[in-house]
Parts: C-alpha cells; structure tokens; sequence
C-alpha cells in the first residue's frame, strides 16, 4: 500500500513539474526566442555601429576644421603681413553668410552671395598684436552670453573644433602678432547635430526594416519545425494508424529537420510495427477472452476459485448461478456450499480443511485435498466437486468445478426401483410356488390380524410382521416391505397410538396390492392367484428377459439372466427326448427291433426358439437311421450284432458351442453307391462324405413314405448352417453311423465383454509396471477365450469380489519371476534364497498388478476387494472350467513366460491334474 | 531418523522395506506379519511411525489401523497397498492413517512420504 502511495506522490511530482517545463517551453516558443535573439543582436550591433560613428565624425570634424582653421587663419595672417592697416573686420568678409541653409553646413563655397538680412560668420576669429587683443569678431557680433547647453556643446566643440594660429609678420619678416581662426562653434554644433539625428533616424530605420524582415523570413524557417510539430500533434491525438503510416516528406526540406522527420519516420514505422503486432496479440487475447467467456457461460458445470481469504473470485461460470441460486460475488465459499443452518458442523470442517490446504504444502496438502468431499447436496441437487489447485502468481487459488448429477441420479434412483421391480417379478416368476406360499400366508394373516390388534398382541403382532417383512424382501417387494417396515416401527413405538383401521383385511391386503399388480402386469393376470401350478406366457418371459438386459447391469443379469432363462429354456436332452417315442413308434411300423434312444452329456439350457429348425429336422437322421440303418433282427444276427439296433444322442457344450453327436450301429452309408448315383444323375459332389447330405440323392432304390427321397439331411444341413454350425458324418459299412452336429451359441454382449474390459486394465499395469518401469520388453498375444487353460510352474491365485467376481489366475515360469525379481527386490540376495522367496515374490507381482489394474475402474462406483493371493507350484496344471468361458492373456520375454486368466466365479471351477513338484 | 514398525505379510516387501528406511537413516525396530502382530507390537515398541500393508491374514490393515488409533490416538501409520483405488485410499485415511504409497515402492517416495508425516 505504501509503496502504491509512494508510486502515486512520485507520478504526482512527476506531473507538476511536466507541467512546469510546459509553461516554460510556451514562453520560450521557438519564434519567439529567434525575435528575441535577433531584436538583441540588432540593438547590439546598432550602438556598436552608433558608437563607431560618433568617434569616426568626431574625428573627421576635427581634421576638417583643423584644415579649415588653418587655412583661413594663414590667409589671415598673409592679408594682415602684407596689409597691415587693413581693417581687421574685413578680413572675416569672405566667411559671411547670411541665413545659411542647415543641409549644407559645411559646404562653403568662397563666392558665396552675402546674406541679405542676418550676418553669420563661418568663422570667429581673434587678431593680437604685441599681446594685446586688437580684435575679437565674436564679441561684436554676438553680444550675448553663452548658454548652458552653448557651454556644453561648446566644451563637446572643443573636442571636435581645432582652433589654428598663424603669425602676423611684417615687411621685415618680423612677427608683429597672430592671428587665431575658430570654426564657428554654432555651425559645427549645427553640423554636428544634424549628422547625429540623420544617424538616429537611420538607426531607427534599419530597425524597423530588420523586424519586418524577421516577420516575413522568421517563419520561413520554422516552417519545416511548425509542420513536423503539427505532424507529430496529429499523431498525438488523432488518427494513430494514418499518423503512422504516412511517410514525412516537405515541399523544401532542411537538413536538420529533414533529420529529424527521418528519424520521427523510423520510428513511427517501428511503433506501427509494434502496435500491428499488439494489435494482432490483443485481438488473439479478445478471441480468446470471448471464448472463455462463451465457455464460461455455456458450459454445464459450476466453476469458480476462491483465494486464501476464501472468497468466491469474480470471474466464474453462470451455471454457478443456476446451481446455488444467486449470485456469488464475494462470499464465502463455506456459505455457498453449506447456506443451511443445521449444516454448520460440515461447514466448519470444510473451511477448516480448506484453510489447512492454503496453509500447507505438497504432499501434506495432498492429503487434505483428497479430504474434501466428492459429493455434496445443495438447493435439492446433488452435486459432484471436483477441486484443482493452482497458483496466480503466488497467491494460491482454489478452482472449484461443481457438475450437477441430480438428473443422473434421478434416473438412477429410477433404474434402481425399476431394477427391484424387474427382480421381484423374475424372483415371482422362477419362484411362484414359494411366493405363491408366503402370499397365501399372508392373506390368513391379515384376516386375523384385526383380532390380535383387538387383544393387544403387541409383541406377537410384531414377530409377524417382522417375519413378513423379511420373507418379502427376499422376493423384492419393495412397497409391501416399506410398509411392513413402517407398521413395524409404530407398533414397537406407540402401538396404543395406531389406528385399528391399519390392521383391516383389506387394509393389509391393500400394502400387497401394488406389488402384485406389478407382478401381474407382466406375468399374467391369474398368477399367483390360484395355490400350486402357475404357467407363464412364453412371450411375458421374452419380455421381461428383454427389460432385464436393458435396465440390469451385467453382474446383475448375469445372476437373474440364467434363472428367467430357465423358465424358456430347454435342455437339449429333453428337447431331443422327444424323439424317443417317435423311434418307437417308427421302429414298430417298420418292424425293426431297436433299444429306446439313449441321450447322454450335460444338461446344456437352449433358447428352443432359436434352435427350433435345426431340432424339428433332427427328424430325418432318426428316420434314416430306424429305416435304413438298423437292419432287420435277422440281417443284424448274422452280423453278429444284438438284436435290436441301437440310438445314441450324446450332448456336450464345448464353451462357444454345442456339440449333438448322433450314434447308430446299424449298416452304414454305402457312400460308393451314393457317388454312382451322383455320376449317373450328373451331380458334383466334393467329398464321398459330403454325399449323405446332397439332395435328391438316397441310397434306397426306391423311396418309401417314411424316408428315402434323399432330401432330408439336406434339410438338417442347412438349418444348421444357417445358425453358423457345422455337420459331418463317419460312416462304416455294416458297423454303424455316427453324425457330429455343432451348433454355435448365440452370442450375448452382455456375457462377454466384462472379463475382457477387466483383462484390458490388467494388461495396462503390465505395460506400465513390467514394461516401462522394470524395462522387461514382453510382448503379448492376443485375448484368448477358452474353457479351458494350461497352468505355467507357478500360479497365484487371487479372489476379487466386488461388482465383479472374479478368480484371477497369475501363472508364470521361474526364469521370468528370476528375471522380474532384480527389479523388485531392493536388499541384496544371493541366489541360494531366491527359491525360499520366489512364492512370495509371486504373490507380491500380482498384487501389484491386479491392485494397480483396479484404477481402471476408480471412475465407477465399483469397489473391489481384493483377496490375498494363494500360490501353487506345480509342474502342470490344467483348469476346465465348464460353464463359462476363461479369458485370458499370455506375455514373452525370451523363455520367460506370463500369463493372466480370469475365471468369472458365479459357477464352479475345476482344476485337475495338479502335480505338486 | 525415526523408530519404525514394518507390517506386511510379505517377507520381500518387508525386507524392501527395511532396507529402504535403512538407507534413509531410520530405525527398523520391528516387524510384523498381519495386523493382529502388528497391534501387539506396537504396544510394547511404541513406535514413531507405522508402515501397514492392506491385505493381510488374520487382521487386515485397516483394521490394524483402527486398533492401533484405540491405543495411540496420536499414531502415524502409512498405509501400503497395491490397490490404486481411491475409495480404498480415503477409507484408509478416515480410519486415521496419515498417509498412503500405492505399490510397486520406490525408495524415493517411500522416504518423503515418511518424512512428511514425521513433519506432523
């Protein structure tokens, strides 16, 4: 603040003497001081010359009446010498004038006309002989006394008149007296005079020219400085860009100025340069500035900073606005985020922590920022806060981004109850026997509830309920639970309070209601109302398994999926036991003795839906095999076979796929006959066997009712291979036939994808662990999906549970685990305890790996707990794991290998053949 | 220089350990395999600071965290763990740890974080 003011007083001191140094310069304006230097000269050299003159005049008058006197003084003197009796006032006749002209003072021709009325001597003159005065032409002809100024000017005269005396002689040569000549001192001063106020006036005139002169060339020559000056003024004030970009140029340039304009060019084009270039920068910043600003005003979050004193900055996004409800300039930040009052306590903490987060740094800061809630309820709107740190200057500035998630959450919240929803009506569906059970009990509940109300049952009333609320809640209704649960709180408070209407029939009836009719919307309008058997629609089961895989998310359908499944779909065994009484059936119409059809292999469930061609055309291998390929009980006795012919399914599930294996022992395919039959119809056949499924083709001669057109197995064929599969046949003549039939699963994305998302963050911490920070360069393969995996010499075995549950499989050979353990032991080692460590070290890898991979996932609400690792060393393990599928992911380096599977853990898992070394 | 309590289940992560708070002046004064070990200890040591792994047999880290805070309001106790989660993290803290390394160590972070907690 101080050094602000001192800045200020500076400025102030500054400006003053600006404005003194301005009101100097206007009173020593060029123009100015040129006339005053020229008015100084002029006077200068004016009384120089003045001075000059009268010293020059006055020495001219002296030599001139010096000359003057002299001669008339010896003219005199050679007059009186020869006329010594002339008269002595004669001798001054000659000098007469009379009203002299002043002009011509000293013009003085001798032949001069006499004065026609005053008498005027040019000269005075003064004879004396033997001492004596005789005569004085002055005292006679001007009687007067002298004045003062005559005596003045007389004693000037005396400087610049120069008397002459000349002597008188006789005959004899002998000087009788002299003669003295005097220039009249009236004419000199006259003469003087006149000379003095003609050089006045001369003076005054060369004066007068020499300022006229100054005025007319004066500006001439500031010309050029008076332009640059405008020039430079117009600069100044007005038009910058014109001012800067016009060139300087005059019509007659001085060097000096010429110069200067030069110089004041260059630098214009610099400054034009220079303001181009901030022009430029300054509308970059003003695009920039609007963005931000368009940004700030559009953008769907609340962002805003506040500093150290923990006030709301006042450059912050308009959805802050929308999101607090006013205007936050200058709060604080702990009343904007906690305004109600009950919310003190949080508030306290987060100021408190804030302050701690200014006041501390690093990692310690680090902590508390982690500290600051993630979630916060303001205005009815949940809100997710996100902070960033950082720094203007070196204030430090809290940037605080608010992202409203009500919407989200509302649809959550929505999806959540639909989701219960959906499970209590699959839980009904699979379930109705129990649920049908529970809903009878109730309704005998409720008819005699009213009476234990009456009897104050208090304690018995609540067991019940208790126990009702429990039973439903494992079934999901949701609305008669939250009801039950609320009777249940009252009665244990203040049951003397409740009003007997509650404990009605059809009150109690009616808390049921909702949830039934939920049940009843999709299953059927008469489930669960009659006690046992409850029948659901096929198409109400298609639906809700649809509204499932839409709202459940994949862990959760994964466990409600199978289950509605069940309800539609069919084991392959039983799909195909249908057949056994058509095989017996058959084999009694055509009088073949055969075994009943034996099925074996797992219960494999099908969607019979998408099955239902390939099933309905198994028809034609059961009825060319009782009518063609088990033979008669004679024909099979003398082959040596039993007596009666016999059918074998054998089902398995192969992961992707399923596996329909189709015995018979009867006689075979004569495929050599099928193929002359093929020449002689002119057909193309790839390979012999290929032949049993050709159309049109049968190795009977002629066809019967039952079979024998050769288009069956075609039919088979292609039903089949429209969903993808495949069929072949073995076929040996007189010992049997055997069809192999595999049929692709549907594909299910939800099934599928999870494990491989997982094994994708898996494979991320690999990268960043093995591969950057330890620089192991391995390289992996591709995903590989399988039933089944091989074992490396050591595995771990790690347990997630969580949103996913998994058993994730680390199996590595000991020369990669020696290899990696330079990296991650720190203490020195020699190699004898490797070993004794080397399950540790295992177990310590996947850790590490499986607990970095998990930051994947930190965005979702999953929260994973990670089991501790379980290590096995073995020579050969091998995993089969039938109902699902292994993901899996294999890594090199050199001979070392690693490698991760994922086991999803909702159904079993075996492992054989583990040979502890 | 501080008198430090290693808890891991991990012979090599308590090795690492003990090597690495060596290196930087402290003074390793015990050791413990699961949290249960690790409670004992820290009765009869009184150690300056703690470093606790998260997962282990017997008595987890967190709760370890939770028992040793019963005893020694006061305690410092990092928090080691493989698990780059943050909910884990912040769990951790609100139980009372005072700090966390999310593995594989490095010596250099391994120090500064003990120091900065020494500095509390």
């Amino acid at each position: 603040m101080s050094e602000l003011k001192a800045r200020d007083k500076e400025g102030a001191k500054k400006t003053k003497q600006w404005l003194l140094y301005k009101k100097r310069a206007v009173k020593n304006s060029l123009k100015r001081r040129l006339m005053r230097a020229f008015r100084t000269l002029n006077l200068l050299s004016l009384t120089l010359m003045f001075a000059m003159i009268i010293f020059l005049m006055s020495i001219g008058f002296n030599a001139l009446t010096g000359l003057i006197s002299e001669s008339v003084a010896s003219q005199m003197a050679n007059a009186l010498s020869l006329h010594p009796d002339m008269p002595y006032d004669s001798l001054g006749e000659p000098y007469r004038l009379t009203a002299l002209p002043e002009d011509l003072p000293e013009d003085r021709p001798a032949g001069m006309p006499s004065p026609p009325n005053e008498t005027f001597y040019l000269i005075q003159y003064m004879i004396v002989k033997d001492n004596q005065v005789v005569y004085e032409s002055i005292s006679r002809d001007q009687q007067r006394p002298p004045r003062k100024e005559e005596l003045q000017s007389r004693s000037l005269l005396n400087y610049i008149s120069v008397p002459s005396t000349q002597r008188i002689t006789n005959a004899t040569g002998q000087t009788v007296g002299s003669v003295r000549v005097d220039v009249n001192p009236i004419l000199l001063y006259i003469a003087f005079t006149g000379l003095f106020v003609s050089l006045v006036i001369g003076s005054i005139f060369v004066l007068i020219i020499s300022q006229i002169g100054m005025r007319v060339f004066g500006p001439v020559v500031i010309k050029p400085l008076n332009e640059l000056e405008k020039r430079m003024g117009d600069m100044a004030n007005g038009d910058l860009h014109a001012a800067l970009q016009s060139e300087m140029m005059f019509k007659k340039p001085v060097l000096e100025v010429m110069q200067l304009s030069e110089h004041a060019n260059k630098i214009m084009h610099r400054m034009h340069d220079y303001i181009v270039d901030l022009e430029k920068q300054q509308n970059a910043v003003k695009d920039q500035m609007a963005k931000i600003q368009a940004i700030f005003q559009k953008i769907d979050q609340g962002i805003f900073q506040i500093d150290e004193s923990l006030r709301i900055q006042p450059a912050y996004s308009l959805e802050c606005e929308k999101i607090v409800g006013r205007q936050l300039g200058h709060l604080t930040i702990g009343e904007v985020l906690f305004p109600e009052s009950h919310q003190e306590g949080e508030r306290i903490f987060f100021v408190e922590l804030l302050d701690k987060i200014f006041k501390t740094k690093g990692m310690e800061q680090e902590v508390f920022l982690s500290l600051l809630p993630d979630f916060l309820e303001l205005n009815g709107r949940w809100l997710n806060i996100d902070y960033k740190l950082s720094y203007d200057g070196s204030q430090p500035m809290l940037m605080i981004v608010m992202s409203d998630l009500t919407e989200k959450r509302q649809m959550e919240a929505q999806m959540q109850q639909e989701q219960s929803m959906l499970k209590m009506v699959v839980k009904a569906m699979i379930q109705s026997e129990e649920v049908g059970h529970l809903l009878r009990a109730y309704e005998a509940f409720s008819e005699n509830a009213m009476e234990l109300f009456m009897q104050k049952e208090w304690s018995f009333l609540i067991r019940e309920i208790h126990t009702f609320k429990g039973s439903f809640s494992q079934y999901d209704w949701t609305h008669l639970v939250a009801a039950l649960n609320q009777m249940e709180n009252d009665l244990m408070s203040s049951p003397e309070s409740i009003s007997s209407a509650q404990f009605s029939q059809d009150a109690l009836l009616s808390l049921a209601a909702k949830d039934l009719e939920v049940i009843r919307m999709h299953a059927g309008e008469e489930f669960l109302k009659v006690s046992t058997v409850c029948l659901v629609d096929k198409d109400k089961i298609l639906k809700v398994e649809d509204r499932v895989k839409e709202l459940l998310s994949r862990e959760e359908s994964r466990e409600i999926l199978p289950l509605i499944r069940e309800l539609r779909y069919v084991s392959i065994k039983k799909i195909l036991n249908q057949y056994s009484t058509y095989v017996q059936k058959l084999s009694e119409r055509l009088e073949k003795e055969i075994n009943p059809l034996k099925i074996t292999g797992v219960e494999a469930l099908v969607d019979p839906d998408y099955y239902s061609e390939v099933f309905r055309t198994f028809v034609h291998l059961f009825r060319n095999s009782v009518d063609h390929g088990i033979e008669s009980a004679e024909e099979r006795m003398a082959a040596g076979k039993t007596l009666a012919g016999n059918l074998e399914i054998q089902v398995k599930d192969l992961g992707a796929a399923f596996e329909v294996i189709f015995l018979d022992d009867g006689k075979g395919i004569d495929l050599e006959r099928l193929a002359e039959k093929a020449r002689q119809k002119n057909i193309d056949y790839g390979q012999l066997k290929d032949l049993a499924f050709v159309d049109g083709l049968s190795s009977k001669e002629e066809a019967t009712l039952i079979s024998g057109k050769g288009y069956g197995l075609a039919a088979l064929k292609s039903a089949v291979e429209a969903l993808g599969g495949h069929i072949s046949v073995d076929t040996e003549l007189g010992r049997g036939t055997r069809f192999k039939i595999q049929l692709p699963k549907p594909m299910d994305v939800n099934d599928l994808t999870s494990p491989e998302e997982f094994i994708k963050g898996v494979d991320d911490s690999v990268q960043a662990l093995i591969v950057q920070k330890y620089g192991v360069i391995i390289t992996s393969n591709e995903v590989r999906i399988d039933n089944h995996i091989e074992l490396d010499e050591m595995t771990a075995i790690i347990n997630l549970k969580g949103t996913m549950n998994l058993i994730i499989l680390l199996s590595v050979n000991r020369s990669m685990l020696h290899r990696l353990s330079n990296h991650m032991i720190f203490y020195d080692l020699n190699d004898e305890n490797l070993s004794e460590i080397e399950e540790d070290l295992l177990g310590e890898l996947a850790n590490t790996l499986i607990g970095n991979s998990l930051k994947d996932f930190d965005h979702r609400e999953d929260i994973f707990h990670l089991g501790i690792p379980v290590i096995m060393s073995h020579s050969e393990g091998y995993v089969k794991y039938s109902q699902d599928m292994i993901t899996s992911r294999f890594y090199e380096f050199e001979t070392n290998r690693l490698s991760i599977h994922l086991i999803p853990i909702h159904s079993e898992y075996i492992i054989k053949r583990v040979e502890e070394i | 220089m501080a008198k430090i309590l290693i808890v891991d289940d991990s012979i090599i992560m308590r090795k690492n350990l003990e090597y690495i708070l060596r290196q930087g002046g402290h003074e390793v004064i015990g050791q413990a395999i699961n949290g249960r070990q690790a409670v004992e200890m820290y009765e009869t040591l009184k150690p300056d600071l703690v470093t606790m792994d998260i997962s282990m047999p017997m008595m987890s880290g967190t709760d370890a965290v939770t028992e040793i805070l019963k005893l020694d309001p006061l305690a410092r106790i990092v928090m080691i763990s493989a698990i780059n989660q943050k909910q884990m993290v912040f769990e951790a803290i609100k139980n009372g740890a005072k700090h966390y390394i999310v593995k594989p160590i490095e010596a250099d972070n391994v120090l500064k974080t003990i120091d900065s907690v020494l500095q509390l």
